[in-house]
């Protein structure tokens, strides 16, 4: 599991551009949003596009439970890891 | 450059610019707002956040020929290779974004208006100053920043921006330079275009042994510099 939460959080790094923050850097149980990390909506549609070219997933932007995936890098890793397609 | 006078022999002696590549740092700035920013919008926030400007909530007037063209060709190959294009890029491909991020960054409401002009910018965005002045504001923000056009588009322009730059220039009622427009032109419409950097404008506001700059080709509209003992701003 914790494999898969750093590849996240690698990919939350990267495809965000977040200069200076580590992987180690990232409460995996923090928020990602707001406060926490402090990404915003933008960043949200940004991980979206991210995670349907790496993992072959498709979320919803209006859904509610995208919210709940999306809460932090461990809630993300959950899901990626039950409906991955690749 | 830090010293006045090596700015004023570089003005004077029309030096070209010297190249540096590193991107600006832009420490002034929040690294999450930062990190939208690429390397020409880095180099104008630069200039934002110089503790010479001083910014104090004044207008803010962005002048740039082409923006960020690297940014828009990429993300309009992305859509064409796979139909998707990145939010993040989207959200900041509008010629308004750096300054947008840096009144974003300041929470502050000032006004922006954004302008890109292939010919007489300089020109377009004096007139913008003046007319924001003339309406009400004391003081205004000109802002120019151009970068070499990225390869693909080079082919299509006559006189591209040979090195990336940035300034900014405070503008406020004064009496040191005017701004006239001739009836008769000096010159007839040429044959050769004329289109000067906004790096002229930046010469001419250092070198004050020149006391006209003319802003189009048929030189009607020009700024003149009024003569010494006439008075400050």
């Amino acid at each position: 599991m914790s494999e898969l939460t750093d590849e996240i959080k690698t990919l939350i790094i990267e495809t965000l551009n977040l200069e200076d923050v580590a992987v180690a850097d990232i409460d995996t149980d923090a928020p990602l949003f707001v406060d926490g990390l402090g990404l915003d909506s933008i960043d949200a549609l940004e991980l979206g596009v991210a995670l349907h070219k790496r993992y072959g997933l498709e979320l919803s932007a209006e859904a509610e439970e995208t919210r709940k995936y999306f809460a932090s890098v461990r809630t993300l890793a959950d899901y990626v890891g039950a409906h991955r397609a690749r | 450059m830090a010293e006045p006078d090596r700015w004023q022999t570089w003005a004077r002696e029309e030096k070209p610019l010297v190249v540096h590549d590193e991107v600006a740092p832009v420490k002034a700035m929040p690294p999450l707002l930062r990190r939208r920013a690429q390397p020409l919008g880095r180099a104008a926030l630069e200039v934002l956040y110089a503790p010479s400007l001083d910014y104090a909530n004044q207008p803010i007037i962005f002048c740039s020929r082409y923006g960020e063209t690297g940014r828009c060709l990429n993300f309009l190959q992305t859509l064409a290779e796979e139909g998707k294009v990145s939010p993040q890029e989207f959200s900041v491909s509008v010629h308004n974004a750096t300054p947008g991020l840096f009144l974003i960054a300041k929470q502050c409401r000032a006004a922006v208006t954004a302008l890109a002009s292939e010919t007489q910018l300089a020109l377009s965005g004096i007139q913008e100053a003046l007319a924001q002045i003339a309406d009400g504001a004391p003081s205004v923000i000109l802002v120019f920043c151009e970068e070499p056009l990225t390869p693909l588009y080079r082919a299509f322009v006559e006189d591209d921006e040979p090195v990336g730059f940035a300034f900014a220039l405070e503008i406020a009622e004064g009496k040191d330079y005017q701004l006239v427009c001739d009836e008769v032109p000096t010159k007839a419409s040429t044959e050769t275009p004329f289109n000067p950097s906004a790096l002229s404008l930046l010469r001419f506001a250092l070198d004050e042994t020149r006391a006209v700059l003319p802003l189009t080709g048929a030189e009607d509209w020009k700024l003149l510099r009024a003569a010494p003992e006439a008075g400050h701003a």
